[in-house]
């Protein structure tokens, strides 16, 4: 079966000048996004993991042509989507959609939830204004928010975080997408909430066979909602497996590290795992490390670490790292 | 005008040298209390009623002069957003110097050394010359550091940490509450630490108080109360934890939403969304019970 979605050396460096403009300030790029492939199958929810800066949001939003790429190629469908014209985007938008972090600031606080709602309809459709009004109601039936009576003439502010977070979700999915990207959906979201909302998703990707890029630093989160996971460090993919495998053998340093890193919720497991602390912090993108990029942080740095940018490496069970400890 | 009650009779204890976690979601009241402790509750919003016993004083019969001798030096505070609580035109050292002066009374030059003291205790790294650095210089980690520095340069007997890693990566979360852990050690500091998640309670705290809609829920020893919880929401709360270890095909949840503080839920404020409600619930509110020495519930089901 061929992926829905292909993904093939894709750049993406952001333009900074430093100092004023008088004075010549120098011209430097962010180095966001650098040089990263991977598929995503039809059907399947991959996990793009990362700390803040490491380019998974440019990622997800190049995967929707939401930003145009420095250099590289996404395909959807077998087709580039950075080749097409306006009309022809307009009409693969229908099939991919963003779920956003903040749900504050995602839903327009002047439209009611029926105008937030009936928007992708009236931009995509050709639906009379009477069968508009019923999808709407259908659509908050679906995220769970009945009876839809009652909610559809409030506006945002009305709404709990939790609440916004499922109009933003029925937003995404009005059309009948293959593709949700889902950028920290639950990160803004209290406890009890965030596992409604997950299951919610989960629920959705059942009914519509829904195919999500599923983006969040919370290797917990993962755990539960993820088929494989690609983990980025500092623009780069360094590490890309199934889900179980991943936790079970998690081959790169740097993904050791953060699972050693993400609190168990268990005092007595926490207490009695042995932990890697790592030192220091993310190197700014601007001029990151010569190398491996994880080298400066890396207690297994070598010599060959500093000098030449290890690839992504198959070590077995459909699972790739880039680490010259497994060439 | 409606008032909103964000803490309404919450009672806890924190021992000397004790590790206290105060858990709860957004709007659960958790940052007022600590705010209530320092005297610092942002207006409109006061203090109707109660006590706050520090070292055998009641802090709310201080007057202001004497209430900032304590905040500071004896009760300090660290935040979720050390930008906000950083002062960005002053340098570091001087910003943790003015802070030793004003409490210890001792002149700028002995200030800057305690400071620098300070910054080598957080394990910043080269703290000589952070100590010229704005703000602004620093990473999200390095302010923490900083902010920590300041927080225990007077050798507070109780730090209050509000947060101190929601905003942090979880490689860096991790160096904190290491280092949050070694202070609290090292100085022999109590410690209240305000947050969230769960998985950090479970990482550095001795005991533990639930927070729901103002109201303490539950309180017990850490491992007494991830083993035997409770309280309805509390045990709620602990199903719906996603940890790492574990893949969960549905999530368990617990219905409903956080009620309005305004509008609270007469009774039990838990009641509307609690799987074991029953008619008294709703009339009366739940009295304090302590079902084992050093664990209370305020829950109808147990009395």
């Amino acid at each position: 079966m061929p992926a829905l979605v292909e993904v093939d050396r894709l750049k993406k460096y952001f333009l900074v000048k430093t100092g004023l403009s008088v004075f010549r300030g120098k011209e430097r790029f962010v180095h966001a996004v650098d040089d990263i492939s991977f598929n995503i199958d039809e059907g399947e929810t991959l996990g793009l993991v990362g700390e803040s800066g490491c380019g998974k949001t440019t990622t997800g939003r190049l995967a929707l042509r939401l930003l145009e790429p420095t250099a590289g190629t996404v395909r959807f469908r077998g087709g580039d989507i950075f080749q097409l014209d306006a009309r022809q985007l307009k009409k693969l938008r229908r099939d991919m959609q963003i779920v956003f972090q903040d749900p504050f600031a995602s839903l327009n606080p002047r439209k009611t939830v029926e105008q937030i709602l009936s928007k992708p309809f009236f931009l995509h459709g050709n639906l009379k204004r009477s069968e508009i009004d019923a999808e709407v109601l259908q659509l908050l039936d679906r995220v769970g928010l009945s009876p839809a009576s009652l909610y559809i003439n409030r506006h945002p502010h009305e709404f709990s975080g939790g609440q916004r977070q499922r109009i933003g979700i029925a937003r995404a999915i009005a059309l009948n997408p293959k593709l949700i990207v889902a950028d920290e959906p639950v990160s803004a979201l209290d406890m009890s909430v965030r596992a409604q909302t997950l299951n919610l998703l989960k629920q959705l990707k059942r009914e519509f066979g829904l195919t999500y890029l599923f983006i969040t630093h919370d290797l917990a989160v993962v755990r539960s909602m993820c088929d494989r996971v690609a983990i980025m460090y500092l623009g780069k993919i360094v590490e890309l497996a199934d889900v179980h495998e991943l936790y079970e053998n998690p081959a790169h340093p740097y993904t050791k590290a953060i699972l050693s890193a993400t609190p168990i919720p268990n005092p007595r497991v926490a207490r009695s795992t042995e932990r890697s602390h790592l030192t220091g912090e993310v190197p700014s993108p601007i001029d990151p490390p010569s190398g491996c990029r994880f080298h400066p942080r890396c207690r297994y740095a070598r010599p060959d670490c500093i000098k030449e940018e290890p690839c992504l490496i198959d070590i077995g069970r459909s699972h790739v790292a880039a680490c010259y400890l497994h060439s | 005008m409606a008032t909103v009650k964000a803490v309404d009779c919450v009672q806890l204890a924190i021992d000397s040298k004790e590790a206290v976690g105060l858990i709860g979601e957004s709007g659960s009241g958790k940052t007022m209390t600590a705010f209530s402790i320092m005297r610092l509750v942002p207006r409109p919003g006061r203090i109707v009623g109660g006590e706050i016993t520090f070292q055998d004083r009641n802090l709310l019969e201080l007057n202001e002069r004497e209430m900032q001798a304590v905040r500071g030096k004896s009760i300090s505070m660290i935040f979720q957003d050390p930008m906000t609580y950083l002062n960005p035109v002053m340098k570091i050292g001087d910003q943790i110097a003015e802070v030793v002066v004003r409490h210890q009374h001792i002149e700028r030059g002995g200030a800057r050394r305690i400071a620098l003291d300070a910054l080598e205790k957080v394990q910043m790294p080269d703290p000589s010359i952070i100590m010229n650095y704005y703000p602004h210089q620093l990473s999200g980690g390095m302010r923490q550091r900083a902010l920590i520095a300041m927080a225990i340069s007077c050798r507070p007997s109780l730090l209050i940490a509000d947060e101190p890693t929601t905003a942090l990566d979880v490689t860096v979360q991790m160096q904190i509450l290491g280092l949050i852990g070694r202070i609290k050690e090292e100085f022999a500091t109590s410690l209240l630490l305000i947050t969230h998640d769960f998985g950090i309670v479970a990482e550095i705290c001795d005991r533990v108080y639930v927070m729901y809609a103002g109201k303490i829920v539950e309180g017990a020893d850490v491992f007494a109360l991830y083993e035997n919880a409770r309280h309805p929401y509390t045990r709620g709360l602990l199903e719906c934890l996603l940890s790492p270890k574990e893949y969960k095909e549905t999530l368990p949840t617990i219905g409903g939403f956080v009620p309005d503080l305004a509008n609270p839920p007469s009774g039990c404020r838990f009641h509307p969304r609690c799987p074991h409600v029953r008619p008294i619930c709703s009339e009366k509110e739940p009295p304090v019970l302590e079902v084992e020495p050093g664990h209370s519930v305020f829950c109808w089901l147990y009395t």
